[in-house]
């Protein structure tokens, strides 16, 4: 027993030992030269943190001052399109509608007018169609006519004639199709300037 | 209508310039609060370029302590 008490009597030795040796590295001596500078100079920003969390408190109350304000805002807003909505109820429909009713009626005009120049845009593209449609008719009897009068023995040259011209009217439409599509473009160009 | 005046007959229109009465009031309202949310802003403004200047103070002076107890020439 009297062994066992000696080595915790040891234990509880080296203990302090070890708190000593860490103390001591954590020691540090420093020369300050002029003492009453430094303490007003640790004193100075103290005094400043605490006007800074005046500051802050400030701050705060300026928020929420702010945030009532906005409150108190949006509730005048809300008052004002309340009764802006009961001007309109109690006044003549007629009044209020009345710029409503003007620009309707120019919008209509202004679809009238779009209208129109669709419809003559259509009606000139339906002519070019029809005179193409015709010069094709016209030229299709007219070979026809030509094959009919024709000997059978002379119709595989005639064919073969046949065939070319028949390219040339299709190159002919193609001229003429390109034609009423550039003068219809021009003309939208031109019905576009004017509106 | 091209040039010719045209009467409307207009109901309850002692209620309607009460309401306008109403709605101008309210518009002065709130344009005052606006002006006060206006300078409210200015003086928050002001208060957080304090805040940080005072901050930069604190910072420059704490590191002077430090220099001074940690780093003397």
């Amino acid at each position: 027993m009297a062994r066992k008490k000696s080595s915790k009597q040891k234990q509880r030795k080296v203990k302090p030992r070890q708190a000593k040796q860490s103390s001591v590295d954590n020691y540090l001596y420093v020369a300050i030269p002029n003492v009453k500078e430094f303490r007003r100079n640790i004193l100075e920003p103290a005094r400043d943190l605490i006007d800074n969390i005046k500051g802050y408190e400030s701050l705060k109350a300026l928020q929420e001052e702010k945030k009532q304000l906005l409150v108190n805002i949006a509730n005048l807003v809300k008052e004002l399109q309340a009764s802006v909505s009961k001007i309109e109820r109690l006044l003549p429909q007629g009044l209020i509608a009345n710029a409503l009713k003007q620009a309707e009626l120019e919008l209509k005009k202004f679809e009238k007018k779009k209208f129109r120049i669709e419809k003559d845009l259509q009606s000139q593209s339906h002519e070019s169609d029809q005179s193409i449609a015709t010069s094709k008719i016209s030229k299709l009897f007219s070979t026809g006519l030509e094959q009919e009068s024709a000997s059978p023995k002379a119709l595989e040259p005639e064919t073969s004639l046949g065939e070319t011209s028949s390219s040339n009217s299709l190159n002919q439409e193609q001229v003429t199709s390109q034609e009423s599509v550039d003068k219809i473009s021009s003309i939208i160009e031109e019905r576009l300037s004017k509106l | 209508m091209d040039g010719k005046s045209v009467f409307v007959k207009v109901d309850h229109y002692k209620e309607l310039l009460d309401i306008m009465d109403f709605v101008k009031l309210k518009i002065q309202e709130a344009e005052r609060e606006i002006e006060k949310l206006r300078s409210l802003r200015a003086k928050e403004d002001e208060e957080i370029d304090a805040w940080a200047e005072k901050l930069d103070d604190i910072k420059r002076k704490i590191a002077g302590l430090y220099s001074q107890v940690f780093a003397p020439e």
